[in-house]
C-alpha cells in the first residue's frame, strides 16, 4: 500500500496542527502531538499501529498499545488529567459569590443544542451526543465521553474541542455583541468576596462529588477525579501532591494523551465528509453555549433588582480562563471602570464543574 | 407546506425519531445539570452563612 490522497490530506492537517500550535499560539500542549500523531499514524505501514507482518504475524505500534490502554480500557489518560486540572483549579471566587454557579449550567445548552443539530444532519443518537461533547469545552470530558460511546469520531471531535476552545476570543465576542445591546454591556456589577473558610474549601469538592454522583452516578469518574485533585489542593496537607499533580502529572498526561489521540485519525476514518460535518457542528456548540449563558442572564434580570452584566453568562462555558478574559476585555472595553473579571472567574470555574455534569448525565441516558 | 417538510426530512434523511431523542435528552440534561447546580449553590449558601455566623460570634466573644 502506497501513500493515498487521504494520507496527504492527513500530513497537511498534522502540519496545520502544528504551525497552529507554534506560531497562533492555539493550545500547543495538545494539538503539537496531535499534528505530529497524526503524520506517524498516516504513514504507509507505520510501526506506531499494530500491522499484520509476513512471517512474523501481529506487530504491535506504541500509539495504538498506548490508546488501547489509556484510552479504550478505562479512560485512564483524560481521568488522571482531570486530577491535575482540579489541583490547579481556585474555587474561592466562586464560593464567594455562589450566584455565577447557575451561569456554567446555563452555559452547558449548546451542547444539547449541538447534539439536536448532529442529529438533523444524520448522525446516530451515540456519535450525535459525542459531537455534542465538544460544546462541554472540555477535552478530557469529550474524549471520555466518545470514548465510552463507542464513537468512531473521536479523532474529529477533540481536533475540533481543542482548536474551537483556542478560538474562543474569536467566537465569544462576534456572539456576545450580536445578541447584547450596548447598555446591557455597561451595566457594572460591584464585587463584595466574602471570605471562604478553609472548611469550606475542603469540604466543596466532597459535597459536589456527593450530589453529583447522586443525580448522576455515571459523572462519578469525572467528578470525582477533578474533585480529588480539588481536594487535594485545599487540604493544606499535600502541598507536595498537589504540587505534583498540578505540574508534572498534567504535563505528562497532557503529553501523552495529545499522541495517542493520534490514532484516532487514521485517514480513512478522518478524511470523510462527516469530519466536516463534526467541525461545523462543534463551532455551533461554541456559539449556541455563548447565547445560553448570556440569555440565561437577561432572563434573571427580568427578577433581579441588582441588575447582572448578561457577558458573564457568557464565562460560564468551560473554556478557562478565556472565556473569563474575553468577558473582562469586553467590559473595559465598553467602559474602563468596569471590572468584570472576579465575576467571570466565577462563571468560568462553575462551567468546569457543570461541564463534566453534563458529561455524566449524557452517559447516564444510555446505561 | 406539511408537504415540503416531509420532503425535506426525506431528502435530507433526518430521522425524526432520532431529533426527538435528542430534544427529550435537551430538557432532561439541562434540567439535571440545573439541578445538581442549584443543590450545590444552596449549600455554599449555606456553609457561607454558618462561617459568617461563626466569624461573628467569634468577634463577639472576643469583645
Amino acid at each position: 500500500m502506497g501513500i493515498t490522497w487521504q494520507m496527504v490530506v492527513m500530513y497537511v492537517i498534522g502540519g496545520l496542527l502544528i504551525y497552529l500550535a507554534l506560531s497562533k499560539d492555539f493550545e500547543p500542549a495538545l494539538l503539537l502531538p496531535m499534528g505530529f500523531g497524526a503524520i506517524l499514524v498516516n504513514l504507509p505501514f507505520s510501526g506506531v499501529i499494530n500491522q499484520m507482518m509476513t512471517g512474523v504475524g501481529e506487530t504491535h505500534g506504541i500509539i495504538q498499545w498506548l490508546f488501547d490502554v489509556g484510552i479504550e480500557a478505562s479512560e485512564a489518560f483524560p481521568l488522571l488529567l482531570f486530577i491535575g486540572i482540579g489541583a490547579m483549579i481556585d474555587f474561592g471566587p466562586l464560593l464567594s459569590n455562589p450566584k455565577m454557579f447557575l451561569f456554567g449550567a446555563a452555559a452547558q445548552f449548546g451542547i444539547f443544542a449541538a447534539i439536536t443539530v448532529s442529529t438533523l444532519l444524520g448522525f446516530d443518537i451515540k456519535d450525535a451526543v459525542a459531537a455534542g461533547m465538544i460544546g462541554a469545552a472540555d477535552g478530557p470530558t469529550a474524549i471520555l465521553v466518545s470514548q465510552v460511546l463507542e464513537s468512531k469520531y473521536m479523532g474529529a471531535i477533540a481536533v475540533a474541542a481543542y482548536s474551537y476552545m483556542a478560538l474562543v476570543p474569536t467566537i465569544q465576542p462576534v456572539v456576545i455583541k450580536a445578541i447584547t445591546t450596548k447598555k446591557e454591556r455597561l451595566i457594572r456589577m460591584p464585587y463584595n468576596p466574602k471570605n471562604i473558610s478553609k472548611r469550606t474549601r475542603i469540604l466543596f469538592p466532597i459535597i459536589v462529588t456527593v450530589i453529583a454522583g447522586l443525580v448522576a452516578p455515571a459523572s462519578v469518574s469525572l467528578v470525582g477525579f477533578l474533585m480529588f485533585g480539588n481536594l487535594i489542593r485545599e487540604c493544606g496537607a499535600l502541598e507536595n501532591l498537589s504540587k505534583t499533580a498540578q505540574n508534572e502529572l498534567a504535563n505528562l498526561v497532557t503529553l501523552l494523551l495529545g499522541i495517542t489521540i493520534s490514532f484516532s485519525m487514521v485517514a480513512d476514518k478522518f478524511v470523510t465528509l462527516d469530519t466536516i460535518k463534526i467541525m461545523i457542528i462543534g463551532l455551533l456548540a461554541f456559539v449556541f453555549d455563548t447565547i445560553g449563558g448570556v440569555m440565561f442572564a437577561k432572563f434573571l434580570n427580568l427578577f433581579s433588582k441588582n441588575k447582572i452584566n448578561p457577558m458573564i453568562g457568557a464565562a460560564g462555558i468551560s473554556a478557562f480562563p478565556m472565556a473569563a478574559r474575553v468577558v473582562q476585555k469586553m467590559g473595559i472595553a465598553e467602559d474602563n471602570q468596569n471590572h468584570l473579571l472576579m465575576h467571570a472567574i466565577g462563571a468560568n470555574v462553575s462551567g468546569q464543574i457543570a461541564s463534566v455534569v453534563a458529561g455524566g448525565i449524557l452517559l447516564g441516558f444510555f446505561i | 407546506m406539511l408537504n415540503l417538510l416531509s420532503l425535506a426530512v426525506m431528502a435530507l434523511e433526518i430521522n425524526t425519531e432520532t431529533v426527538m431523542t435528542s430534544l427529550g435528552f435537551m430538557w432532561k440534561g439541562m434540567l439535571g445539570i440545573m439541578t445538581v447546580i442549584i443543590i450545590i449553590t444552596v449549600i455554599v449558601m449555606i456553609m457561607a452563612r454558618i462561617d459568617s455566623k461563626k466569624a461573628a460570634k467569634n468577634e463577639g466573644g472576643g469583645k
